[in-house]
């Protein structure tokens, strides 16, 4: 039978655009940038063409095949064990000499490979010129020019894959000459060769180099697969010894000079260099944006034009948004069943939470669309790299690694970001300890989630100084960050693999609109996919534990006695109306008095008198006989109903308030958050903060949503959560009353737990696939649950003690954390000179 | 300018001058060349270097430091790499 299904594996070196290579043939999409190790999950990708199926996968992007890191491992197994029927290697056309490197070690693996030399176009541009057909002859192998980013060649590699995965025979392909090694390698190579099972599974000659390298995987293999190989590593490492003596050289040492001669000589054979007057574009403009001085305020700038453009701008467009929302709210409305008199439907109680919980973060979307769209132009521009080139020293100090800016950016350094995303960028992280530090670090970045709690608590309690606010809670959480990064990398991870920091840096790219577009829909969508599942699923959840066990029976026999009386009067102050007999049923006085409600709650939307004039126009319509009730004019009889049913609504909705209250007073979460008071009351957090907070583990959207629950007053009247809450707290200000709502020395200790409060559902999951323990996911809850809870304490208590106010508080504050961050940079600053310089003694002791 | 690279040579007597008695990648002033003779690192440094086309005999440039000194940035056979300094002074150049 003729084979009809292909395997094909994707490798290369990091930023050879191996990923656009591989949307290019598959059509997949996917995230693609041009900051180092973006690429790290096995990705497959199928398309079809003349009949064939071909399976693609995208192998993590590694500058080499030894054993040093996980991706290379991962690439290296994949390569042996699921035997590809091609490699499509990708080279980078700008650094073809050390691509070369990758390409020998795959075809010193015994595969096929097809080489996709990419991105001839800024070769171009840089004054490079290659012989792709000599190239072809001087490896032996089909060599095909492309330009992934915009799409060119792709014809050609896709014709060139089905040549070579269904060749019969392989061409010749020419080995590199090890020269003075190759007795070694061929001596090695036949005693491996001796065990035929082990020589179906590995190429000898591979093993043989291998084992000549010291490879840590090749000793094993050897060791466990090989019927003699504990005398094979013995010999090979004499042979090593022996080598090393003759030539004076390290075997590794010799292994990659003899590739990059070979590599040289291939240059040389197809590439022509026409030196270009002056340095290339991105070499000028780093002149001018890696200028000492300025490097930092082009840093600094770019956050604020980020911080400016995203949350600025973007909070400007969010009351067209809302209109819209209300719109929706009022369709759905319209929809479900009517309201009950005290009680109403559950299905309509229901349909409505969801809606509230929904339009809540819907809000935020010209939010993160600006501001996805401004990291997707960070990215694919080529400026990332060199934020993390900028910001590596005051990383290192804090235990952390220049490539830990990615994962923070995302989890929402500048304003508002997603931990899951942040968590998952993380893989580029080549050093073992820092990466463990930023996965259990971004959780305390400003995620989106977090945000609509802050410019929440914000709006309403740092109201005159809300951009003061907002920068303190955007730089107070990195500085915190950053000194719990320390604390972890000191202690509990101090054991752990630390590697230098030695990344490429790659070239300026105009990014495309296109590309851009992709990736801020694909964000977008994410977080809407994410409202639209997790929280509305968690929104049920909070809702049934909200509503239930309800009030008792008598209770609510009480509230209905009251109802009925004012029923009563209202009976009793229309009787002498023309309308008294329409109104005779409890029935049509309750559609009346929803019929008011909705109409006043429209017209709080729509503002302006043409708005009004269209809600006018739209009840006449719905119901003209009510209409002249509600703009009675001269009707008098119509006068007598318009005040009675304004009463009685009014009377109805104090009611339900109280109905409300209570039964959340009574609720399964209610009865939680009454149990943690006595802990949470030294952060100052009362029920409803602690009912918020807990909802807001599942996802920390939720807390806004449940919020705008808690303070309900005003929800009838559509008046926005910000508005409810402040008149919540002003209300009772106003009584001089004790009162369940909050100050901004509350509000202060809330922002900052919730900053160090664990991360969501979402993300502690995500935080045991980047870990690979359970450990470490409870450990990413309990930690910061602990911490999160002393230090709002602390604040608390001692705003409280000192009778300080929200924003004394808040200064203070952030001179204590800055000035500790500070001391851990000098501290760390002293002790590596220190052990640079016994580095260097030892050094100097080992030469003499 | 002038006075940078001035300042960065102060620096360097104080936080990595302490000398090793080779030749290394920090002596090179901000904008000059040199070659590299050997690697002093072992392991995932030394590796990755060799495969960032780090190898004996080829030319590197530094082209900058960043503001807080460290890393540096060197362009090696057309492309640029960054290091930190306890790298880059693990690299024997002549």
């Amino acid at each position: 039978m003729k084979k009809e299904r292909f395997l094909v594996a994707l490798a290369g070196q990091q930023n050879a655009g191996k990923t656009t290579t591989y949307n290019m043939l598959t059509g997949a999409n996917q995230h693609v940038a041009n900051y180092p190790g973006v690429t790290v999950d096995k990705k497959v990708g199928v398309y079809r063409e003349n009949g064939f199926t071909y399976e693609v996968v995208d192998l993590p992007g590694t500058y080499s095949l030894t054993s040093f890191s996980m991706e290379e491992r991962v690439s290296r197994d994949f390569l042996i064990h699921e035997e590809p029927d091609l490699v499509v290697n990708v080279l980078d056309a700008t650094a073809l000499r050390r691509s070369l490197y990758f390409t020998f070690q795959v075809l010193e693996m015994g595969l096929p490979v097809t080489v996709a030399i990419n991105m001839m176009d800024v070769a171009e541009q840089q004054g490079i010129k290659i012989d792709v057909g000599e190239l072809s002859r001087q490896l032996g192998i089909d060599v095909i020019a492309t330009v992934s980013r915009k799409r060119k060649g792709k014809n050609a590699l896709k014709a060139s894959i089905q040549k070579n995965v269904t060749a019969e025979e392989r061409g010749n392909v020419p080995q590199i000459d090890y020269k003075t090694m190759e007795e070694h390698i061929k001596a090695l190579q036949s005693r491996l060769e001796e065990d035929v099972k082990l020589a179906s599974l590995y190429p000898s000659r591979w093993l043989a180099i291998k084992l000549l390298e010291n490879d840590a995987e090749a000793i094993r293999i050897v060791n466990e697969r090989h019927f003699s190989g504990e005398q094979i590593i013995a010999e090979s490492i004499t042979r090593k010894k022996e080598f090393e003596e003759a030539c004076g050289l390290k075997t590794e040492d010799f292994i990659v000079s003899c590739r990059d001669q070979r590599a040289g000589e291939i240059e040389a054979a197809c590439l022509q260099r026409t030196e270009k007057s002056g340095d290339s574009i991105s070499e000028r403009i780093d002149r001018f944006i890696l200028y000492r001085p300025l490097a930092p305020l082009f840093l600094i700038g770019t956050v604020c034009l980020i911080y400016y453009l995203s949350i600025i701008q973007g909070y400007n467009l969010t009351p067209y948004l809302w209109t819209w929302l209300a719109k929706f709210k009022v369709f759905v409305a319209d929809i479900l069943p009517q309201h009950g008199m005290l009680e109403d439907p559950l299905i309509t109680s229901i349909g409505l939470w969801m809606v509230d919980s929904a339009n809540a973060l819907l809000i935020y979307i010209p939010i993160f669309t600006i501001l996805f769209a401004l990291i997707a132009i960070l990215e694919d521009s080529g400026y990332m790299a060199r934020i993390a080139f900028i910001l590596d020293r005051i990383l290192n100090s804090f235990g952390l690694h220049g490539q830990s800016t990615l994962p923070f950016i995302l989890g929402g350094v500048f304003a508002s970001g997603c931990a899951v995303p942040g968590i998952m960028a993380t893989k580029g992280i080549p050093d073992e300890r820092s990466r463990l530090a930023t996965i259990l670090t971004v959780p305390y970045m400003n995620c989106m989630a977090k945000i609509p709690l802050y410019t929440l608590l914000v709006s309403i309690y740092f109201k005159d100084n809300a951009s003061w606010a907002m920068f303190f809670i955007g730089t107070v959480t990195i500085i915190m960050a950053m000194i719990i990064a320390k604390f972890l990398t000191s202690t509990i991870l101090r054991g752990r693999e630390i590697s230098p920091f030695i990344m490429e840096m790659p070239n300026y790219h105009m990014p495309t609109l296109f590309g851009v577009t992709q990736r801020t829909v694909e964000r977008l969508w994410e977080y809407i996919k994410k409202v639209g599942s997790i929280v509305l699923a968690v929104s049920i959840c909070v809702f049934s534990l909200l509503q239930f066990p309800g009030l008792s029976d008598e209770k609510m026999a009480v509230y209905e006695t009251q109802m009925n009386k004012a029923l009563v009067q209202f009976q009793k102050k229309i009787a002498k109306s023309s309308y008294a007999k329409d109104f005779s049923e409890e029935s049509a006085v309750l559609s009346l008095l929803n019929y008011y409600d909705d109409y006043k709650s429209e017209r709080m939307n729509n503002a302006g008198a043409k708005g009004a004039a269209a809600v006018d126009e739209k009840y006449k319509e719905k119901r003209p006989d009510h209409f002249v009730l509600l703009k009675p004019k001269k009707n008098k009889d119509a006068k007598i109903i318009n005040r009675a049913i304004r009463k009685l609504s009014g009377k109805r909705k104090v009611l339900r308030g109280k109905i409300r209250k209570e039964r959340i007073q009574s609720s399964f979460f209610g009865m939680i958050g009454r149990s943690l008071e006595p802990i949470t009351q030294f952060a100052g957090f009362d029920w409803k903060t602690n009912i918020a907070l807990i909802s807001s583990f599942a996802a920390r959207e939720s807390s806004v949503a449940t919020m705008g629950v808690l303070y309900q007053e005003g929800a009838d009247e559509n008046l926005k959560l910000e508005e409810r809450m402040s008149k919540e707290t002003m209300g009772s200000e106003k009584d001089g009353e004790h009162h369940h709502g909050l100050q901004a020395l509350h509000a202060l200790a809330l922002i900052i737990f919730f900053a160090l409060y664990p991360p969501c559902l979402a993300t502690t999951i995500m935080v045991k696939v980047q870990t690979g323990s359970y450990k470490w996911m409870l450990f990413s809850i309990l930690f910061p649950s602990a911490l999160g809870l002393c230090v709002a304490s602390a604040v608390f208590t001692i705003g409280t003690t000192f009778a300080l106010n929200g924003v004394t508080m808040m200064k203070g504050f952030y001179v204590f954390v800055l000035a500790v961050a500070i001391l851990i940079a000098i501290v760390h600053k002293i002790r590596t000179e220190r052990l640079s310089a016994r580095q260097a003694l030892t050094l100097q002791g080992e030469k003499l | 300018m002038f006075g940078f690279r001035g300042s960065r040579k102060k620096r360097r007597g104080q936080c990595a001058g302490q000398a090793v008695n080779y030749k290394n990648m920090l002596d090179i002033p901000i904008g000059e060349s040199a070659i590299i003779k050997q690697h002093h690192s072992s392991g995932a440094i030394r590796q990755r270097m060799l495969d960032l086309g780090f190898v004996p005999g080829r030319n590197v440039k530094v082209l900058r430091v960043a503001t807080l000194g460290c890393p540096i940035e060197l362009k090696i056979s057309g492309y640029c790499v960054t290091l930190r300094r306890t790298e880059a002074r693990m690299i024997e150049v002549k």
